[in-house]
């Protein structure tokens, strides 16, 4: 037996690795951590350069769109273009910001306010704000306040959620230690809670302020208002692929200058928080940063949907999960239940939204402003149009690019995703990519795949897929790397082979972190998807809003940016449940540890 | 090539032909192991020697951060070792060999989350090309000799940690191993469960003659345990003495403990441990 087992390990049997031997493994591991990434962009620029110029001629050449850039930077087109886009993003970050975490603060600190507004941020969370882009080029024609009442729409809310979240995670202990030294509300509120509730408020400004950028892009692109979106759309329009693709690009490296510069000013606000302290352990520079971009993202995500998902950073998370995550909120609930108190809060978190809707009904009854038809002139239209006379031609195809670009860029997402994870090459080779692509706004591949592809679905999916394939790729990342090193080892000494490994551990493990790339790519799949129609196409959901703008049909585009609402609302409930099926041991194992 | 190249080429073959009848279970020969090279690189273990014989309970004490979890990984072929070797049956280890099983300290961790109690104990079974009638089989035996027969469908968090800690062991015992590793496995428990799995695995190792392997800080369990104590010195970790534990192969929690033998030995390691603890 013995024997047998001598001649089985020879052939597998390892020299132990000389000093040198090592060294020199280490000398090769810097140089591939240099050379890498630069192969990676160098790659990628060859094989454009190579199909743009054999198979596929519509594709500029590279060198031809790099000189196009080069070009553009010394316009001053370009340049008042950017200070466009910019300024009517920071205005509008900045006055949503002030808003919201005024809200934020409020019904963080009054359960009555909290549970007027809860259910409205629900409903509203999932409609983004590209469903009302039609109505606002309406009231305020292709101008900076569209753009503005956009953006407001989007990141009020989000400020609000995100700051109310901080509040409601401060220490009960911290504020009992300030209630024992006798310190006063406002005293209170500047010294324990602000400070508190800062890394929330920082991750939603941080959010907020990329989308601020994203939005005003979206404006600009389908809403025709001046910035570097509309430029990209005119120079589409007047067929000019390479300056199309040129813009793109500035894009794109715009929104990484913005992404690294908020997350250094987040690092050096919040230095002292405990998420912040400690290192992360991962790869490349980028994948570090973007796994503390995918934890916020958790973060603000989950919060939204009322649950708690990992913090930035696996080390801070565990350390965290126990003590902050849902004390106050434990709290909350046994002084809403032990009273009539409770009976009060269930009341207004229901009444609210029913007496609003009431409002509105009788309200707009009497509306005889062309822009507001009556709530039931809506209804009626709605029925009309989306149940009888559109619904083949336009809602089935608009769902079916929707579904079909979602899930694959799902599948994609992960599939890539564990590839990247578990290959530490490729993944230092892609990295400057996945950073630089996911920094595109995602409406703005649209406008380029037009000049590739034209208008079909294919187009719209392409598009979809292009936006929304990140967001799941570097969460399938992140949760590969952040999965708890025990858990290999024990497949490991247990001899569990690579392939159960990949799929019976890893995978798993991913899982709850997947869902949240998946939620954003449900999202951004919405958006991109009801942007393809409107720019200029004849069929689908958002052709069909865009036809009734055009056509002073009110009433028809009220019902159109219902079924857009309800059809975000819908998917998000959709999604919202299969989660709670499919993460019920995460849910469960994380109830357990708090109870600890 | 260096000179421990060589040594590692042909030492190994030469030993194995030599003395086929004297080769111990288990044989941890000049090992040693550092993390990362050059001067940033940190030695965790230098040259440490000892021999575990079959069927015999061997327990390693050494002080805290000392490297025993790291030799533990290097002789279960999860880590590779810097130079020196770890042998099974004379067999140079380079990968987990399948005749052994490793228990990990912190069981919430070591447990997929994700898996029932059942599916938790299948996994490693389910490459090893048994049929399903006897994998049912071992799981149910299994599970039964720790007494965790009602938990088959139920996820390990809904488990206290006693239980959690047991369905690890159950794990390692449908896996049939040979030699049980175990790394400081009842460190996170309460002092009344952590006696009843001490004398749980007792039982369990006489009843299927396993050579256990078992790292601990704790001295009294260590002595309470094992045959043999292997002391280790600190950082970098080598080995100090190589105590024998002459208790007799019964042993009970409230008798063994209050025998004079016991706390002579045990105030032997502890001060071996810490003289240790300050070189």
């Amino acid at each position: 037996m013995a024997s047998l087992f001598v001649e089985q390990r020879d052939g597998r049997q390892a020299l132990a690795p000389s000093r040198r031997a090592r060294e020199r493994r280490g000398v090769w591991k810097r140089a591939r951590r240099a050379v890498l990434p630069v192969l990676g962009v160098a790659l990628l620029l060859a094989a454009w350069q190579w199909a743009a110029a054999g198979p596929v001629p519509v594709l500029p050449l590279a060198s031809d769109t790099a000189l196009t850039f080069l070009g553009m930077l010394a316009t001053a087109e370009f340049w008042t273009a950017t200070w466009d886009t910019l300024g009517t993003a920071m205005l509008g970050f900045a006055v949503a910001s002030a808003i919201g975490i005024a809200l934020g603060l409020f019904a963080g600190l009054n359960a009555y306010v909290f549970r007027a507004s809860k259910v409205a941020i629900e409903v509203a969370k999932p409609i983004p704000a590209i469903v009302i882009l039609p109505l606002m080029v309406l009231q305020l024609g292709a101008s900076q306040s569209m753009v503005l009442a956009l953006i407001m729409w989007a990141l009020i809310p989000l400020l609000a959620v995100t700051t109310a979240a901080g509040v409601g995670d401060v220490d009960p202990l911290l504020l009992e230690t300030a209630g024992s030294y006798r310190l006063r509300h406002v005293a209170k509120l500047r010294s324990v809670v602000l400070p508190s509730a800062l890394p929330f408020i920082a991750t939603g400004l941080r959010i907020g302020a990329s989308l601020a950028i994203v939005i005003a892009v979206v404006g600009e692109i389908v809403g025709g208002a001046p910035g570097l979106g509309r430029q990209l759309e005119v120079y589409r329009q007047a067929g000019l692929p390479q300056t199309v693709f040129a813009y793109v690009i500035a894009l794109g490296l715009l929104g990484v200058a913005i992404y690294y510069l908020l997350l250094a000013l987040e690092r050096r606000v919040l230095r002292w928080h405990e998420s912040y302290r400690s290192s992360v352990k991962t790869g490349a520079l980028g994948r570090r940063l973007s796994a503390a971009w995918a934890g916020a993202a958790d973060r603000f995500w989950a919060s939204r949907a009322g649950i708690h998902v990992e913090d930035i950073g696996v080390a801070a998370a565990k350390r965290r999960t126990a003590r902050t995550a849902n004390a106050p909120r434990k709290v909350r609930q046994v002084r809403s239940s032990s009273s009539g108190r409770g009976l009060v809060l269930q009341l207004v978190q229901v009444g609210v939204p029913i007496v609003l809707l009431v409002w509105w009904w009788f309200a707009s009854s009497t509306s005889t402003s062309p822009f507001y038809p009556s709530l039931s002139t809506i209804l009626e239209h709605f029925r009309e149009m989306w149940i009888f006379d559109h619904f083949a031609s336009d809602v089935v195809p608009s769902l079916s690019n929707f579904i079909g670009g979602f899930v694959l860029s799902v599948v994609l997402g992960i599939t890539l995703g564990l590839v990247v994870a578990r290959l530490h090459w490729l993944d230092q080779m892609l990295d400057p990519l996945i950073t630089f692509f996911r920094s595109i706004p995602a409406v703005a591949f649209i406008p380029l795949l037009i000049t590739l592809v034209g208008f079909g679905p294919s187009m719209r999916v392409a598009s979809i897929v292009l936006a929304a394939i990140f967001p799941v790729l570097i969460a399938t990342v992140d949760g590969v790397r952040s999965i708890d090193g025990t858990l290999g080892e024990v497949a490991r000494s247990y001899r569990v082979s690579s392939i159960r490994r990949l799929f019976s551990i890893y995978l798993p493990a991913a899982t709850p972190r997947i869902f949240s790339g998946i939620e954003i790519a449900l999202a951004i799949s919405l958006v991109v998807m009801i942007a393809s129609e409107l720019i200029g196409t004849s069929f689908g959901i958002g052709a069909q809003v865009a036809r009734a703008q055009t056509d002073l049909a009110f009433a028809d585009m009220w019902a159109g940016i219902l079924l857009l609402s309800l059809i975000g609302l819908a998917f998000s409930i959709v999604f919202t449940a299969s989660r709670r099926t499919i993460l019920s041991w995460y849910f469960g194992a994380r109830a357990a540890a708090r109870a600890q | 090539m260096t000179n421990e190249n060589l040594a590692t080429l042909h030492g190994r073959p030469a030993a194995a032909q030599g003395q086929t009848a004297a080769i111990p279970r288990l044989a941890v020969r000049d090992l040693s192991k550092s993390y990362g090279t050059g001067p940033a690189g940190k030695e965790v273990i230098r040259e440490l020697n000892f021999e575990v014989a079959a069927g015999e309970f061997v327990c390693i004490v050494g002080p805290s951060g000392v490297g025993k979890t790291t030799l533990l990984k290097c002789l279960s072929g999860l880590l590779p070792v810097t130079s020196g070797e770890a042998l099974i049956d004379g067999v140079r280890i380079c990968e987990p060999p399948k005749e052994m099983a490793l228990v990990f300290q912190d069981y919430t961790r070591s447990l997929m989350p994700w898996l029932t109690v059942e599916k938790n104990v299948l996994l490693p079974l389910r490459e090893t090309g048994l049929r399903r009638s006897e994998m049912k089989h071992r799981l149910q035996e299994s599970l039964a000799q720790v007494g965790l027969s009602d938990v088959l469908h139920k996820y390990p968090w809904q488990l206290s940690g006693g239980m959690q800690q047991r369905v690890a062991i159950a794990r390692a015992l449908a896996y049939r191993p040979e030699i049980l590793l175990m790394d400081e496995p009842f460190a996170s428990l309460d002092a009344q469960t952590r006696f009843d799995l001490e004398d749980l695995l007792l039982t369990l190792r006489r009843e299927l003659n396993i050579t256990v392997v078992f790292v601990t800080h704790d001295i009294d369990e260590s002595v309470y345990l094992s045959d043999r104590i292997v002391v280790l010195g600190s950082a970098p970790c080598r080995t100090r003495e190589i105590v024998d534990v002459p208790l007799g192969s019964t042993r009970n929690q409230i008798e063994t403990r209050s025998r004079a033998e016991f706390s002579e030995l045990r105030t032997h390691i502890l001060t071996s441990v810490k003289a240790g603890a300050l070189n």
